[in-house]
């Protein structure tokens, strides 16, 4: 078993004479042994490309390796993979114990390391008193990570994850990601994980892929794509709160270029190594600037080259406030100090950290 | 009497207590948020007040009203569920604009299409107007369910996680559109979430709920500064209260805390020295919050405790490092480009002025205080 490769993958649904693309010409490699993580919105493809990955859609297009061999037609059951439902898929007659050993016994393993294995799982994700009840009889939450047992006790070439945190409160989920960090160190196999959560993929994945509308967006480690986005989707999608963005221009004054906002609001200095680029930023070129939160420093003593702006939302956070401001037509959102009784309506003085800007294309919406 | 009030209400599934006398109030307008980990009895609660759950015993009234007997369509409530609850068979539209068929008098079809796109618009779904549910992703089948929640103006809204399901980005979008609706909503609103964020951005008060039982009620800043104990410590903030157990000793001419292996050691500030000064023989704990620690490649000055990093996270612009020292784990924040390895050597001092004291039991006894320095 090695390397899983997505070659050209398309995946459409007809709907009412409509063609829906669910996942369009996908190409990646999974490494043997990765932590590949699929993270994007709602309706992006994500658990789609899983589900192929499974064996449980069949694709329009293009071809999936498992190392060298095709696997587009291969049963499910041929694939050698282990998967982890976001909505359980268990059986309800079966009792906890049956659902998650099922498997197993239809391989006839030997029983004694059937029981090993199950109880060496039930602790890890703490379940081991609930195996006589029923699924119905245990919440959402609890049938979750019965799945997720289902999938790890297999022995699978690759494991397959679709949201297997979602329904998990939040301290089970730390508790639980810890446990499949772990998991994945110590077996070493390939698995692919798939969350809209990006606190989930930044802290598990070795590579996380970034979908939107089917379509992959970025592919990179967790540090580049939140330091190096390639476009305006995974520079928004990643960051919390998420990334601002201000339409405007590049205007030179003294041959160092400037960014100047639409409505002339906001003037900044674009560095060095944001304007050495292959594109350059020629003069009057149109382009967006994203702004991250932490980037927008808010002090109310601050005095000098500052903007201004007025307050529109103050959410106090305990350990970090953000608050959302108006200054001229463009909102921002920034993340200031937790004491600060800020009210909608009050003035509110800033400064941009120009260290961490990023300009794009209005018209690709790429990185320039 | 509060417009919303639960006297002594209780909860039972068989010999389970899911909801253990539970007495709560809500004013008129009021934005309260019940907050918990699973199985905590919140939407039970919620429930209960909206008519579709038995109460086993207790009382509960609306705007004076015992409305323990009265059928859910007689309850002017309406409510956001977490599993969503839309009609299979019915398009978007037609599930938004359901509620609506029911107001008397009746309302013309261009009087509920316009509220209908008014709410779809506010909630960003109007070029999902025409599909059916099964065609929704689910972050897009929570967003109809709470604009069906929206699109009446009753006496109470009840949501249950509302927008939990969604991705950060809508999430944090989603928290801050309902934080400006809320001032325009007369009606008293509650909220269910496991969300400490959520409930510390939009509640007026938060009622914090475990295992059936209300362990604190408070405003936000109470809650977070003043936890009553452990538990709701540990709820608020992310990664979570660091608790380490320990003892005050007097240590030449200063009251320290140190950790039962003598590894975590800090000086106690002068604002909470005659109150934990008393617990000098008994064993307590010191709830240090993550972003309370400040973490270096070197001791700055006398006062740090060295450590070794067993793990980091990074969470775009900060850090998480795990530190162990001695027998403790401690969680730290800290933001910028200073990222320590694994198994790495590092050093961290411990901002007293800002740690909570525990006793024993997890009960809190004195809080440093002062909240200054916090992001």
């Amino acid at each position: 078993m090695t390397d899983i490769r997505y070659d050209g993958v398309q995946k459409d649904y007809f709907h009412k004479k409509k063609v829906l693309s669910a996942v369009r010409d996908l190409n990646l490699t999974c490494h043997q042994g990765e932590y590949l993580v699929f993270l994007g919105p709602s309706g992006c493809g994500k658990t789609t490309t899983l589900r192929l990955t499974a064996g449980l859609e069949d694709l329009t297009g293009g071809d999936i390796y498992f190392g060298q061999t095709r696997i587009n037609h291969l049963p499910p059951a041929d694939r050698n993979v282990a998967m982890a439902f976001e909505n359980y898929a268990l059986y309800p007659p079966l009792n906890i114990r049956d659902n998650i050993t099922y498997s197993l016994k239809a391989r006839k393993q030997n029983k004694k390391e059937i029981e090993d294995r199950l109880n060496k799982i039930t602790k890890i994700l703490e379940i081991e008193d609930l195996l006589h009840k029923k699924p119905k009889q245990i919440s959402g939450g609890f049938q979750q990570l019965v799945s997720l047992a289902r999938c790890m006790i297999k022995d699978a070439d690759v494991y397959l994850m679709d949201e297997p945190l979602s329904h998990l409160d939040a301290e089970q989920r730390l508790r639980v990601r810890k446990e499949l960090k772990a998991f994945h160190n110590k077996t070493g196999k390939t698995l692919i994980y798939v969350t809209h959560d990006q606190i989930e993929a930044l802290t598990l994945a070795d590579r996380i892929a970034v979908m939107n509308e089917g379509n992959l967006m970025q592919v990179a480690a967790p540090d580049v794509l939140y330091n190096q986005p390639q476009n305006m989707f995974v520079a928004g999608f990643i960051g919390e709160p998420p990334m601002n963005f201000i339409p405007g221009w590049i205007h030179y004054q003294n041959s160092s270029p400037y960014f100047v906002s639409a409505a002339r609001e906001l003037k900044i200095p674009v560095l060095p190594e944001v304007r050495i680029n292959k594109d350059g930023l020629g003069p009057e070129r149109s382009v967006v600037l994203g702004i991250r939160p932490e980037s927008i420093v808010i002090d109310p003593m601050l005095n000098g080259a500052s903007f201004k702006s007025n307050v529109v939302v103050y959410e106090s956070l305990g350990e970090s406030g953000i608050v959302e401001i108006s200054c001229g037509s463009h909102n921002l959102v920034a993340i200031t100090e937790a004491e600060l009784q800020l009210k909608p309506g009050d003035a509110l003085p800033f400064r941009i950290d120009t260290k961490k800007i990023i300009v794009f294309d209005p018209e690709t919406e790429n990185r320039i | 009497m509060a417009f919303i009030s639960l006297v002594d209400v209780t909860k039972r599934y068989g010999a389970t207590t899911a909801v253990d006398c539970v007495s709560l109030d809500c004013d008129r307008g009021e934005f309260l948020v019940i907050l918990g980990p699973a199985g905590a009895g919140k939407t039970s609660i919620l429930k209960m007040i909206a008519g579709i759950e038995d109460i086993t015993s207790g009382e509960i009234f609306i705007d004076s009203t015992k409305i323990n007997h009265l059928a859910p369509h007689a309850i002017d409530a309406s409510m956001a569920f977490e599993t969503y609850a839309l009609y299979p068979h019915m398009t978007v539209f037609e599930n938004l604009s359901f509620p609506l068929k029911t107001i008397r008098p009746k309302w013309s079809s261009v009087e509920i299409e316009r509220r209908a796109n008014e709410i779809a618009e506010l909630l960003g779904i109007r070029n999902l107007l025409d599909r059916y549910p099964s065609e929704l992703s689910g972050g897009q089948k929570q967003r109809v369910s709470l604009g069906r929640c929206l699109i009446k103006d009753p006496k109470v809204y009840l949501m249950d996680e509302p927008i939990s399901h969604l991705d950060a980005k809508l999430r944090h979008e989603m928290r801050r559109q309902l934080k400006r609706i809320k001032d325009r909503l007369s009606a008293s609103v509650i909220y269910v979430t496991h969300d400490y964020m959520e409930s510390l951005s939009l509640a007026d008060r938060i009622a914090v709920l475990n295992k059936g039982k209300i362990v604190q009620i408070g405003t936000p800043a109470d809650l977070y500064q003043r936890p009553a104990n452990t538990f709701v410590a540990s709820l608020m903030g992310y990664p979570k209260i660091n608790l380490v157990e320990g003892s005050i000793e007097q240590r030449k001419n200063s009251l320290v805390f140190t950790s039962a292996d003598s590894t975590v050691v800090f000086s106690i500030p002068g604002s909470v020295k005659a109150t934990v000064e008393k617990q000098k023989n008994n064993t307590l704990f010191a709830g240090i919050r993550p972003n309370a620690v400040v973490i270096s490649q070197v001791p700055e000055s006398s006062g740090w405790n060295k450590g070794r990093v067993v793990l980091n996270e990074v969470l775009g612009y900060r850090n998480i490092h795990h530190v162990k020292i001695g027998g403790s784990v401690l969680n730290v924040i800290s933001k910028g480009k200073e990222i320590f390895d694994k198994n790495h050597e590092v050093y961290v001092r411990i901002k007293s002025d800002r740690v909570l004291f525990f006793d024993k039991a997890g009960n809190e006894i004195a809080a440093g205080g002062r909240n200054d320095d916090g992001y």
